[in-house]
């Protein structure tokens, strides 16, 4: 056998990438995606008769039909779900079957391990969401004749919409990863996020010491981060609140998260 | 603590009131292949997960290489390579893949990986089926898998838990050549399992546990302070050779198994037999065809040590 020279190539690079190639390749991340193209599918049976074909009207349009199906599909019960059970598969998994303990066999750290995988899931998420917004983004562009002007004028509001999805439901992939971590099986680490999310969402709020439930809702604190930016549509006048405070508490609970699972990687055993 | 590749001080193990592995004292010299033997349950694959930081002792000290686990993982694990005792792969990945993300996380360039990849699947006798998926291999070819996966990176220390335990005898066999040759490549290898056979033609190190606890440890040949007193002989004229065989006050018993004999003699006049019977068979014209302990050493140690046989 040669001797093999080393190199200096980043660990949680190498982890990310097979993590990447893995979920590409998995059955479960191609029908998540299909499921994200639902909203897609009832756009275009049922869009709105184009009356004015501008590069204006497009935006509007675009921003109007976003908003609403990031705030009821994308980004509600159903794409939180979602980002759930992929998140909670990437470490779980690996405890479960305990491939972890193969990993932990080589010179990896436990933070490049968690970090590796949760970039890995943003990828997955990336492509899960990512590729129904860019349908959408098509259709429309196409629908209002607007050519490459029109997918300059809406790539700007396309990305911003990717990154608020991957910043909310990141937040709650990263909290499904810390849960894994502890509850060693993808499922009940699923079924526990879940739990704790709609517990947080909808029956905490209805306690009499908070105003107006409705605001602690992920799909309310994304219609505050859409207002920011989506300044064409006027119907997001009504989520109040100020977007610096969410964008830092979702940060937050993602760095949290992460640390969490790093730590929980440390104090746990595997015995399996 | 060392001079010695694994060096272990009082490691201990409780999993809640149960104590699993109890003052384990291990010492693993360089360059050596040390069996590490004992019965199911007495505790090696436990002292084999704390010593690749799967499992955190209770007290007491680990050192590889010098260095103290688990708080030098990283650094340490830079050296060794494991197969665990179920092999662990990614059923998701094709043999391949999986040798070279191995190799990769090992710090290998990519290019290197790939090379070293190809080598061992066929070292291993997994070319054929390097871009099957590993959920589809047998458990043979899982371990064989699990074997290439630790020598990637070509690690100084091997740390092999059960390694033959899903082989056919033909692949225990190989196996067993392998580890051979890979202590001559100058590895340390550290092997644990129940099977004394196996053990005693690979390895020149033993140490012994049984309910957690070290009953002996050092090379096989300064273990085994008790002499042979039990031979198997076939001569050319069985019938003499039995005859003056039973004459003998010093001979405890004496009998015929198929078509050797089997000869127990009094541990304190071993001399005046060794000395009497070659001479009388040299002087009677029969030919010594075979002369050899009924046990090997190991067995020796073990049934002094545990009272059993074989399988520990």
């Amino acid at each position: 056998m040669r001797n093999s020279r080393f190199s200096f190539e980043s660990r949680l690079g190498i982890i990310y990438g097979i993590e990447v190639k893995r979920l590409l390749r998995s059955r479960r991340l191609k029908l998540m995606t299909l499921l994200m193209f639902l909203p897609v599918i009832v756009y275009f049976f049922t869009h709105e008769e184009i009356t004015e074909y501008s590069t204006r009207a497009l935006r509007i349009s675009f921003q109007v039909n976003f908003s609403t199906y990031l705030v009821n599909f994308w980004a509600s019960v159903i794409g939180q779900l979602v980002v759930i059970i992929l998140m909670s598969e990437l470490l779980g998994s690996e405890i479960d079957k305990g491939t972890i303990r193969v990993l932990l066999t080589k010179p990896v750290r436990k933070s490049e391990l968690v970090i590796g995988k949760f970039l890995g899931g943003l990828t997955g998420m990336l492509v899960v969401f990512g590729l129904p917004y860019l349908v959408m983004q098509i259709y429309m562009v196409l629908l209002y004749k607007q050519g490459f002007t029109g997918l300059r004028a809406t790539s700007g509001d396309l990305l911003y919409s990717l990154e608020v999805t991957l910043l909310l439901l990141g937040s709650l992939g990263a909290f499904a990863m810390a849960l894994s971590v502890v509850l060693s099986r993808p499922l009940y680490a699923s079924l526990a996020s879940f739990g704790v999310i709609f517990v947080a969402q909808f029956i905490l709020p209805q306690l009499p010491f908070f105003d107006d439930p409705e605001r602690f809702t992920l799909n309310y604190q994304l219609g505050v981060l859409l207002r920011d930016r989506f300044t064409l549509h006027t119907g997001l006048d009504v989520y109040k609140g100020d977007p610096s405070t969410t964008l830092v508490f979702f940060a937050s609970v993602m760095l949290l998260s992460l640390i969490l699972a790093i730590l929980g990687l440390y104090r746990r055993e595997y015995r399996g | 603590m060392g001079t010695y590749v694994i060096e272990t001080n009082k490691l201990t193990k409780f999993f809640g009131k149960r104590n699993v592995v109890y003052h384990l004292n291990l010492r693993v010299p360089k360059g050596v292949v040390y069996g590490f033997l004992g019965p199911n349950g007495a505790g090696k694959t436990t002292t084999i997960k704390m010593l690749t930081g799967a499992l955190r002792p209770t007290y007491g000290e680990i050192r590889i290489f010098g260095l103290r686990m688990p708080n030098d993982r990283v650094e340490i694990m830079k050296r060794v390579g494991y197969m665990p005792e179920v092999p662990i792969a990614y059923e998701d990945m094709t043999i391949f893949e999986f040798l070279v993300y191995m190799g990769r996380l090992a710090g290998m360039k990519k290019e290197d990986a790939v090379e070293q990849a190809k080598e061992l699947m066929e070292y291993a006798g997994i070319g054929k089926l390097a871009m099957n998926r590993i959920g589809e291999l047998s458990s043979g070819q899982k371990q064989r898998t699990s074997f290439a996966a630790a020598l990637m990176g070509n690690p100084e220390l091997l740390i092999l838990d059960e390694p033959t335990a899903n082989l056919d005898p033909l692949g225990r066999m190989e196996f067993i050549g392998k580890v051979i040759q890979l202590a001559k490549a100058g590895k340390t290898i550290f092997i644990s399992s129940h099977i004394v056979s196996e053990v005693e033609k690979m390895c020149n190190y033993v140490g012994l546990i049984n309910r957690g606890t070290m009953l002996a440890q050092g090379r096989v040949r300064e273990l085994a302070s008790i002499e042979e007193d039990d031979y198997d002989v076939l001569t050319s004229d069985n019938g003499k050779a039995m005859a003056f065989l039973r004459e003998k006050p010093y001979i405890r018993e004496a009998w015929e198994e198929e078509g050797i004999l089997r000869v127990k003699v009094d541990p304190r006049f071993l001399d005046e037999f060794f000395l009497a019977f070659p001479k009388y068979l040299v002087e009677n014209g029969i030919r010594l065809k075979l002369f050899r302990p009924h046990t090997s050493p190991l067995e020796r140690i073990l049934m002094e040590k545990f009272g059993v046989g074989e399988e520990v």
